[in-house]
């Protein structure tokens, strides 16, 4: 709703005359791209009144307004009906069908072709469909002239999809191929490819399409490959390239076709000490080793972000290659529980790398070294994701009956929406690891573990604690979130509803909370790293909010004062305890007070709880690792020298 | 190729059409937002003849026009930090109730300033200034609350 007095004042600009652009816009050229970020000759319109009243912030301005990267000369907007979509994750809905092979995006819609049926069974099909994900509309596409099959490549040239090679239920390999044209719902069949039949690693470079390898293990490791350009229908054989592969992504980085991968020969063995990569060049028909990876031989998953190569192994160690210094660079570490389930896909948009492993999406800006995870990701075990322009599509199986659910992700302008690790600085007596805690209700501790727990992976997320002084606990706990814009997403209405003043008398904003409807009310205490959202429990101004004063120490904790005593919670999930999470080796923490036995939270498989501090105040539980290695990492762990709050 | 034509010239109508509705508030609310009539001059420019340079492929001229010139004119900015600052003049010829608006937005964060020109110059919703600036419904929700505050008090607003 529009404040009419705002509105009013505002309105002195209608007094200035705006200046007749339209001939201007009709007649001048559109600024092309700049390559070298160099700004594009400004072209002065006459007759415009010109001033500059006041400077503006410009960094803050940039973000104000989204876009990492835009200039005057960029694609600003929408190239493809995704790019009318909001930022950060929109639910698209069902698919009309599960897509189990191709899936390409055209800029428009996908196209979904081949595949053994819904189930990814049975008779393999030779047809597909095309999907608006924006509208819905949805196409059926003739048969292809070439067998049904799965586990084919294929690629989008910006006018046909192209097929090639695959299996139909298992070997022998198809050798041939077809285009299909959306604009005229036709197929063509490729010429007779100058390779073996199999399923090989490709890539489509803009004006070829190469195909290299092999992207599944057979016997027979081929080190030939062909390029194929779909203008004259035609192949040529390309050079053999230095290194086999078993367990590759191949990529296209504008200038070379790189694979990165594993050479896991015999089974699971590793031959390589570490991930290797090859890079082959079309304009001197050569490859190139790439020097040796941070990653473990084990490769995972790897994508082109548009200026590096960002790669993982199934120890979610990852790593970028910048090609222009020929130099991998250790990255942080993938968050997420490792499940080596061979599920992990990296896609890139707008230059951020987006990688779904078991369920966790992270995504790692362009100049990011750290990743972080994603807010309200859809449940994505088995997700499958489609690059689509600005966007990444992901594609989520049901858990049950139903149908594939369609999810887009748009990249964030503003990067404090991100959520982030921080790591309390930490130091060594040894064999073990010590690292000083604040927790956030004021406590200090010192934890200390085994020096081969990798501190890396000891990041605290967003939300990282919750306190309550009353019992029953609020509906809704205390939210630490880390960023100082981060409670804008928390917050339903169109402004506060009321103000309080907290403990040292300073005036704070009252907000709903939990969404629009609810009821609910929290007091936000914005500080420059975090953001605190304290519940009232209702519309009044309640205790527990007016109780609190929030600071920060020097670790850039957040530090939760009180005038009375406060417990840290022992109950999960809504209304959850205090917890610090531990990254990829372990699922978290959990701090209870007064509880020293060992035992389970759970009775599920992978739930357990151990261990207790040694004033007997604190235990920490964990879950989502398997027993044997969550028993050693709780044994592992001590939690000392603890203070509690003042 | 006749229907071709034809096509172009239904897609040049449409979006002089669009410029006539939208052109000199957009212009406007970009003066406002980045305080600047040259650059506001520029980014409309330059979006009106991407969106003619890009004809049937925009379903929503009006949305696209506005998101695109708001990103334009932002991009001209971060350019002048790389570049320098472009030649501008002072407010001499502005009306002085102008220029205290413009010295009083100038006062608010930048992600402010933007919010509370949309709501409250133009009158959109939360959600589409969102996605015209590419944020959620709710950030915006605050930024136009404490936009909007503050520039209530520097303006000395007062409800009756």
């Amino acid at each position: 709703m529009t404040d009419p007095k705002v509105h009013e004042r505002l309105g002195a600009v209608d007094r200035l005359p705006a200046p007749d652009l339209w001939v201007d816009a009709a007649t001048r050229m559109p600024h092309a791209p700049t390559a070298d970020g160099s700004p594009p000759t400004r072209r002065v319109t006459a007759g415009v009144v010109a001033f500059l009243v006041f400077a503006v912030a410009v960094t803050g301005l940039w973000q104000a307004v989204g876009g990492d990267e835009p200039s005057v000369g960029d694609e600003p907007v929408v190239t493809s009906s995704l790019d009318d979509l909001p930022e950060g994750w929109t639910d698209l809905g069902p698919m009309p069908a599960d897509p189990t092979d191709t899936t390409v995006w055209t800029g428009s819609e996908l196209i979904v072709w081949g595949g053994g049926g819904e189930d990814g069974g049975g008779p393999m099909r030779a047809d597909g469909f095309r999907f608006d994900p924006v509208t819905g509309a949805t196409i059926s596409i003739v048969e292809a002239p070439i067998d049904g099959r799965g586990n084919e490549v294929s690629a989008w040239t910006g006018q046909e999809l192209l097929i090639w090679g695959g299996w139909s239920e298992g070997p022998p390999f198809f050798d041939d191929g077809a285009a299909y044209d959306p604009t005229t719902d036709t197929w063509r069949t490729l010429a007779p490819a100058p390779i073996s039949a199999r399923v090989p690693l490709s890539a489509w470079t803009g004006t070829e399409w190469l195909l290299w390898g092999t992207g599944v293990r057979v016997d027979d490791r081929p080190l030939d490959g062909a390029a194929y350009d779909p203008a004259t229908d035609t192949w040529r054989p390309i050079a053999e390239g230095p290194l086999e592969f078993t367990d590759a992504t191949a990529m296209w980085t504008g200038e070379e076709f790189v694979v990165v991968g594993a050479a896991l020969h015999g089974g699971n063995f590793p031959e390589t000490p570490t991930a290797i990569a090859a890079a082959y060049d079309p304009a001197t028909d050569t490859w190139r080793e790439l020097p040796p990876s941070p990653l473990d031989p084990n490769s995972n998953t790897a994508v082109w972000t548009g200026h590096r190569i960002v790669a993982v192994d199934y120890g979610h160690v990852t790593a970028a290659y910048d090609p222009a210094t020929d130099t991998w660079t250790e990255l942080g570490p993938l968050p997420g529980q490792q499940c080596e389930g061979g599920l992990a896909q990296a896609r890139a948009a707008q230059g951020w790398a987006l990688v779904s492993d078991c369920g966790t999406i992270a995504v790692l800006p362009p100049a990011a070294t750290e990743w972080s995870v994603l807010e309200a990701t859809p449940d994505a075990y088995y997700a499958r994701a489609v690059p689509a322009g600005d966007s990444v599509i992901v594609l989520v199986p049901p858990l049950g009956e139903g149908r594939s659910t369609l999810w887009a992700f748009r990249p964030y302008s503003d990067l404090s929406r991100l959520v982030t690790r921080f790591f309390p600085s930490s130091t060594s007596d040894g064999s073990r690891t010590v690292m000083p805690v604040t927790f956030p209700d004021g406590a200090t501790a010192t934890l200390r573990f085994p020096y081969y727990f990798e501190v890396d992976t000891f990041g605290v997320y967003p939300e990282v604690s919750w306190l309550w002084s009353v019992d029953p606990p609020p509906r809704y706990a205390i939210e630490f979130v880390h960023g100082a814009k981060a409670s804008a997403g928390m917050l339903a209405g169109d402004a506060p509803v009321g103000e309080v003043d907290d403990a040292t008398g300073t005036s704070r904003e009252l907000w709903l909370i939990g969404g629009a409807d609810s009821g609910d009310t929290g007091v936000v205490f914005e500080l420059p790293e975090w953001t605190v959202v304290i519940p009232t429990g209702g519309f009044e101004p309640g205790a527990v909010a007016l109780a609190f004063t929030v600071t920060q120490d020097a670790n850039r904790f957040p530090v939760v004062t009180a005038e009375a005593p406060f417990e840290l919670s022992k109950e999960t999930g809504e209304g959850a305890s205090a917890r610090l999470t531990m990254g990829a080796a372990v699922g978290a923490l959990i701090l209870e007070p007064g509880n020293c036995e060992l035992r389970p939270i759970d009775r599920t498989e992978h739930e357990y709880a151990a261990n207790c501090a040694a004033d007997g105040r604190i235990t920490v539980s964990m879950w989502g690792v398997p027993t044997d290695y969550a028993l050693e990492v709780v044994t592992g762990i001590h939690i000392e020298d603890f203070v509690p709050a003042a | 190729m006749i229907a071709s034509v034809e096509g172009t010239v239904g897609r040049h109508a449409e979006a002089e059409a669009t410029y006539r509705e939208h052109g000199s508030r957009l212009w406007r609310s970009l003066v406002l937002s980045f305080g600047d009539a040259e650059l506001a001059s520029d980014a409309v420019a330059e979006a009106f003849a991407q969106l003619l340079a890009r004809g049937s492929a925009v379903r929503d001229p009006a949305a696209w026009v506005w998101r695109s010139a708001f990103k334009i004119a932002a991009g001209q900015i971060k350019e002048r930090a790389m570049f320098g600052p472009m030649a501008s003049e002072g407010p001499a010829e502005l009306p002085v109730d102008l220029v205290d608006v413009l010295r009083a937005l100038g006062v608010l964060t930048p992600e402010q300033r933007c919010a509370v020109v949309l709501a409250d110059y133009v009158g959109y919703r939360h959600a589409e200034i969102a996605r015209i600036v590419g944020s959620t419904p709710s950030a915006i929700a605050v930024r136009v609350h404490r936009g909007r505050k503050r520039l209530r008090e520097l303006l000395e607003v007062h409800d009756d």
